[in-house]
């Protein structure tokens, strides 16, 4: 049957549902390329017969061929999309610099995009606030104090804090910091937040 | 702002569903169940709502289409308009007979019975001119509707669907005497069912949750998923640890399959 391919391509993508990007298949998108160009010759010679012999019968094959033809296309675009929303969802979590095994997963065009998307965000909070800048992917939960006590889960060097103190962070050391330096560490897993 | 359209996608699902259903004859006891439904909706909505406000996930996927209808970039109706329906064909495909395995003609024939996916019957299907006829898949006839009538619960929709709800109401498109009847049960279903699935997502907390899962259709277990998700957020706020900072779950993923991965 046509079109098994493209399905595939959506089924891999909603086997990992919880946002994260699995490896981009370049291999299985050009054999769904591949079969879009095979159907629109055989359509076209088809169509072509049809008209210049008014083989009318032949219409029911051309439409099938067709409707596979948008399949496909919808197949593809919504695999591309999807993958851009988690490639989006990426720079919230993250922050702007990706680890090297994600970055692995994305294809040329969507690390393009994805720098395009991050200038484009960056832009944004640097007009905000009256041309303060205020960074919006800071503070996702109502913060109650300017510092909290965090817990280093693993050794992540020497870090610098606004009035020029640098802190070793060691891995089981705790600290008490400015929440809006941490908040970062904390969604990457590097620090956790200790509530007394 | 994505995160408002589950709960808006959920009764636009129900209005589907009852739009297609036959009027109800003005007696009181549908208008009771009609009633009983809104507020049920409506609590649903909370839950849903309370959801959206504790658990911050940037990556939404799109969402299924309402009703009849499919969402065009939807991996989830992708999926369900990939299930297979079993067709009779009313006229020659001229040389596709390569499509249809069990036999070694070069076109399909007229009469040819054979399964093709919902996306192909729909494009194919015309009202006016006959060019296949697409039989009902077993669960929606008859006699399956009669058992959903006695005992929607007793059921493993999960075994039978798993898109059980969407792919009966995408069999609306196709012209059948049935059609009513049809979505009449989707929606008595829905209703009989829905009390169990709310019922324990508001009630299982901390606990293995896959037995009360696995007989639930995929629109279920997405109802089910948020009773949980508002629970555990409801419970974290009451011990006060709402205001907590957490790593993101999708980086703590990334590490736990980095890991699985990393002795290889």
């Amino acid at each position: 049957m046509f079109c098994e391919k493209s399905t595939e391509l959506i089924r891999d993508l909603q086997r990992v549902h919880d946002g994260q990007l699995p490896a981009f298949s370049e291999d299985g998108l050009r054999q769904v390329l591949q079969e879009m160009e095979c159907l629109y010759e055989q359509n076209q010679s088809d169509v072509n017969e049809a008209k210049s012999e008014g083989r009318a019968e032949l219409i029911p094959s051309i439409k099938l061929r067709h409707c596979c033809l948008l399949r496909n296309q919808r197949c593809v675009t919504a695999y591309l999309y999807d993958r851009l929303l988690r490639i989006r969802a990426l720079r919230w979590e993250y922050g702007s610099v990706l680890p090297a095994n994600i970055r692995f997963h994305m294809c040329a065009e969507e690390l393009q995009w994805f720098s395009h998307y991050k200038k484009s965000l960056a832009s944004f909070m640097r007009a905000l606030g009256g041309g303060e800048g205020l960074d919006i992917t800071q503070d996702m939960k109502p913060p109650k104090s300017l510092y909290i006590e965090v817990r280093c889960l693993k050794d992540h060097g020497e870090f610098e804090i606004d009035d020029g103190t640098v802190i070793l962070l060691k891995k089981n050391s705790q600290h008490f910091l400015p929440r809006w330096k941490c908040e970062q560490l904390i969604r990457q897993g590097v620090l956790e937040h200790v509530v007394s | 702002m994505n995160r408002l359209l589950w709960p808006r996608s959920l009764s636009g699902a129900l209005i589907g569903l009852q739009v297609l259903a036959p009027k109800p004859q003005t007696g009181s006891e549908t208008n009771t169940q009609q009633r009983k439904l809104q507020v049920r909706v409506r609590r649903l909505h909370s839950v849903c709502l309370s959801h959206t406000q504790m658990d911050a996930q940037p990556y939404f996927p799109v969402q299924a289409g309402v009703g009849m209808e499919e969402n065009f970039l939807s991996l989830d109706d992708i999926l369900l308009s990939h299930e297979r329906l079993p067709v009779r064909i009313e006229c020659t495909f001229p040389r596709l007979g390569f499509l249809e395995r069990s036999s070694d003609t070069q076109d399909i024939v007229e009469g040819t019975k054979m399964e093709l996916p919902l996306w192909l019957s729909k494009g194919l299907y015309e009202k006016k001119r006959r060019v296949l006829s697409v039989e009902l898949p077993k669960v929606y006839r008859e006699g399956w509707r009669t058992v959903f009538n006695a005992d929607p619960n007793v059921v493993d929709l999960h075994k039978r669907g798993p898109y059980y709800y969407s792919l009966g109401s995408q069999m609306l498109h196709f012209e059948s005497p049935e059609n009513p009847d049809i979505a009449q049960t989707l929606l008595q279903t829905f209703i009989g069912r829905f009390r169990r699935t709310m019922d324990s997502s508001q009630n299982a907390y901390n606990e293995d949750t896959s037995a009360l899962v696995e007989r639930l259709d995929s629109l279920e277990k997405g109802l089910f998923k948020s009773g949980q998700s508002g629970l555990n957020g409801f419970q974290s706020w009451e011990k006060g640890q709402a205001g907590q900072l957490t790593a993101s779950s999708l980086v703590l993923n990334y590490r736990k399959r980095k890991m699985a991965d990393g002795p290889h």
